[in-house]
């Protein structure tokens, strides 16, 4: 049999979409997003039944502050679970070997595995969202508050908008941190190890601010280094809190909402592209 | 494996300094909306989870959780429980006005009865120290409150709560007055406080007052149909009966322009 | 689907390794553990050809190198005349990895599907083609079963259907009986002489002799990363000019008359053995012979 000659081999987004679906199948079969996604959701559920304990015109905060902390929580925690599952599960169980052996860039294989991820932290994120203005609406419609001091304030509408944004705020979020654990997975030598410098890093993330705060303000060159050095270096994930929503969402708001997104979206980019250079050096 | 980490380092310093135009606005807004932490009023009442949970974003969460302790306390009428939750949650999370104002009923309004209990009873306790018991957690309930101005300085609810507390236990009837009067002029006010500040005002004699602060109010309540909460017609048969009480001409009466 | 391959023209070998050498660190870095040593040799179209090696002698290292999947430190790796670290020369390509070990949540019919989309295969006729894999491997009534619950050699089955999928003109194969008793080892052994029948080039890695004598042209005998002997068997084993005879019924009269008779042509009989059969080849006949009989038996009644 005479071998046939080949042609280069261009980047496929086929292959990738291929790569993708098959991450997202195998992840959202895994027990740690049925949990995640279960125990967030109990916890927005769980909100309703606080409202009598807060007398009063609160129990929507509660609600909110229950959901979006759920979210925030078990987001990361499914984010990082998954996404190493999905590179470190496969490096270390060796199951990636027949993937790279067929007509597959690696560029391929770590955006086919980032898209994989992300679509299963989304479906999580928008479940968890629809559940918490479900439960706002059922606040609404069945409020304990006394009826004659509710709407004579004159801004008790329940935020959906609001919510909402800071639902695909916080999914640009795990987007970017999909990215970076995907970075840690393509030098990890175990998924134990990938999962710990994810951890910190996500904690140092959520902490950035205060090095960027001792960048710009501190007394000390050491401060002021350090603090640049990680305010610089790390993302900031505090940017992505829905803080900003408490006046409301206004164009100001959304223009704040769009700064943000684009902020996460550059720096998933980036990230992604470096995870991409990596495991192209990585031996299997 | 070789990861250039100089390189990686590099690029996302580089990258870090090119968002920054992007971050710096965005960061701004989150943080206008974020008060400072009270660290000397937290420190020490938390362990280091808690405190890295505060810094970490999860300020909102905590303060929840720590509201439900401070509920539990309540319940168990466990008075210094009670007030260093209470004072815990502010100090952490000062925005939810809710926090304020439930706060303060528990110190000013249910508090006495705990003292009093401890103390024997209201059947053993004299009248003049239950009294004094009312008096003093009532002015408590309302050093509470002026905090919150800090960082709520137009929460018109704080400026009813503290005019309630003065109204109901302190018989300060000019200060409630005020304090009702403040809570009228902020955005989003109840409407029912502006007609309490007329009603308080007449109650101290000062009809004149209490009828030009209604006509000034009645053309800006919204029609029955539109809220009855605004409640335009109780307005416009108060100013009424001021009208007689002042034995104003019917020249000089308030005519209401039809909407 | 963009094209993968275009027209044929006179090739290179099918797989060509030149001077390959691979170290790797060890002891944060300091020393070094040399894996393969200044390893070449080439694999001509249509041949099987085996990697014969204790554990540890480099074989699973060549093939990774082969594949890409590992940087050379010297040497390098062709496979029709194109890098292997090429994804593009992959199009050419069915891989199975030793102790093949595939997502534990999807069926086996699902898993092939993945690989068939990856590889581009059209859609019409795929399902089909799959089917028919499956049952060519064996695995037809598991199809539908996940992964996670399939036995040592239904992974090896469906990694060989796998590496099967894309009906590529070169299959590696690492191990691929490693696990699988010896029925399945005899079917793998059938569905690699198909292969090869069917002008498919093979480089086969295994550490049973049996195995690669069975079905490789060419051997590689590779001994802590180097090339030991390379031939083929014939090359390598050589073959006794004296002819031998295994015979049936031959009573003790008979051996002394034989004797007699080669003694009148000048001959000598060496030796009279009773050659004692392979247990791998006993064990298949035992079950042939089993099978038979009951098939003999349902068609008796």
């Amino acid at each position: 049999m005479s071998l046939p000659q080949v042609g280069p081999l261009r980047f496929s987004v086929h292959r990738v979409g291929v790569l993708a679906g098959h991450a997202f199948l195998e992840a959202v079969r895994q027990r740690v997003f049925q949990f995640t996604t279960l125990l967030a959701g109990l916890l927005v559920l769980g909100s309703l039944g606080l409202r009598e304990l807060d007398f009063g015109g609160a129990e929507q905060k509660f609600v909110i502050d229950f959901g979006q902390g759920a979210l925030v929580l078990f987001g990361a925690v499914l984010t990082i679970v998954t996404t190493v599952q999905l590179l470190g599960g496969e490096l270390e169980n060796r199951t990636v070997l027949p993937v790279l052996a067929r007509p597959v860039r690696r560029s391929e294989f770590i955006c086919g595995k980032f898209l994989g991820a992300w679509a299963v932290v989304l479906v999580f994120c928008a479940v968890i969202t629809v559940l918490l203005v479900a439960a706002l609406w059922l606040r609404q419609t069945t409020s304990v508050v006394a009826p004659a001091e509710a709407p004579m304030l004159r801004s008790a509408a329940a935020p959906y908008a609001g919510v909402l944004v800071a639902g695909a705020l916080q999914a640009v979020k795990f987007g970017l941190l999909t990215a970076m654990v995907l970075l840690v997975g393509t030098f990890a030598q175990t998924n134990l190890f990938a999962q710990a410098v994810s951890f910190l890093v996500l904690a140092i993330c959520h902490l950035q601010y205060l090095a960027r705060d001792a960048w710009l303000d501190g007394n000390g060159w050491f401060e002021r280094v350090a603090g640049g050095f990680v305010g610089l270096v790390f993302p900031n994930f505090q940017l992505f809190g829905g803080e900003f929503l408490a006046g409301g969402t206004d164009g100001a708001a959304l223009l704040v909402a769009a700064r943000i997104g684009a902020y996460g979206v550059v720096y998933t980019a980036v990230f992604l592209g470096l995870a991409v250079w990596s495991f192209r050096h990585r031996e299997i | 494996m070789r990861l250039h980490l100089p390189c990686v380092v590099a690029a996302l310093a580089v990258t870090g300094l090119a968002l920054r135009p992007l971050e710096a606005p965005a960061w701004a807004a989150q943080v206008r909306q974020q008060p400072g932490l009270e660290w000397r009023s937290i420190e020490g009442a938390m362990g280091q989870g808690i405190t890295l949970g505060l810094l970490g974003g999860f300020r909102a969460l905590a303060a929840d959780l720590l509201w439900l302790r401070a509920n539990a306390n309540w319940e168990r009428c466990d008075l210094a429980g009670t007030h260093s939750a209470l004072a815990l949650v502010t100090a952490i999370d000062p925005r939810p006005v809710a926090f304020w104002i439930n706060g303060a009923r528990m110190i000013g309004y249910d508090m006495p009865y705990w003292r009093i209990d401890a103390a024997g009873g209201e059947a053993v306790v004299p009248a003049g120290v239950a009294q004094r018991i009312m008096e003093t957690q009532a002015r408590a309930a309302v050093a509470h409150l002026e905090k919150a101005f800090v960082h709520l300085p137009d929460a018109a609810l704080i400026h009813i709560e503290i005019a309630n507390l003065q109204l109901q236990r302190l018989g300060d009837l000019a200060g409630a007055t005020e304090h009702y009067r403040r809570a009228a002029l902020q955005p989003g006010a109840p409407f029912y406080a502006a007609r309490v500040y007329a009603e308080l005002l007449r109650r101290q004699g000062r009809h004149r007052a209490a009828y030009d602060w209604l006509v000034a109010l009645h053309p800006t309540l919204p029609t029955e149909e539109e809220n009855p909460f605004g409640m335009a017609d109780t307005v416009l048969g108060r100013i009424r009966e001021l009208e007689e009480r002042l034995a104003l001409a019917p020249v000089n009466r308030y005519q209401p322009r039809r909407k | 689907m963009e094209t993968t391959i275009s027209e044929t023209v006179p090739r290179p070998p099918a797989i060509e390794v030149r001077r390959l050498t691979k170290d790797y660190p060890l002891a944060g870095g300091r020393q070094r553990l040399r894996a393969v040593d200044d390893l070449s040799f080439t694999v001509a179209a249509g041949q099987i050809y085996g990697l014969l090696g204790p554990n540890g002698s480099g074989k699973s290292t060549t093939l990774k190198a082969l594949l890409g999947l590992l940087v050379p430190t010297a040497g390098e790796c062709l496979l029709a005349g194109v890098r292997g670290a090429d994804p593009a020369a992959h199009r050419l390509l069915g891989y199975l990895p030793e102790a093949p070990y595939f997502p534990r949540f999807v069926s086996g019919r699902e898993l092939l599907r993945f690989h068939a989309r990856l590889c581009g295969l059209p859609k019409d006729g795929r399902d089909e083609l799959i089917a028919a894999l499956l049952a060519r491997v064996g695995l037809s009534s598991a199809a539908d079963r996940r992964i996670g619950s399939y036995s040592k050699g239904m992974l090896q089955r469906i990694g060989l259907a796998q590496a099967l999928l894309a009906d590529p003109p070169i299959l590696i194969l690492d191990e691929p009986t490693a696990g699988v008793d010896p029925v399945g080892a005899a079917d793998i052994a059938r569905l690699i002489a198909e292969e090869k029948a069917r002008g498919k080039t093979v480089l086969l890695c295994s550490h049973l002799l049996s195995q690669i004598e069975e079905v490789c042209d060419r051997v590689a005998i590779l001994h802590r990363g180097r090339l030991l002997a390379e031939g083929s068997l014939d090359e390598l084993l050589g073959r006794d000019e004296r002819p031998a005879l295994v015979v049936d019924g031959l009573a003790e009269p008979d051996l002394a008359a034989l004797r007699s008779w080669l003694a009148a042509r000048g001959g000598v009989l060496q030796g009279v053995e009773r050659p004692a059969t392979r247990l791998d080849r006993f064990f298949l006949d035992t079950l042939d012979r089993a099978e038979r009989e009951a098939t003999a038996e349902r068609g008796g009644r």
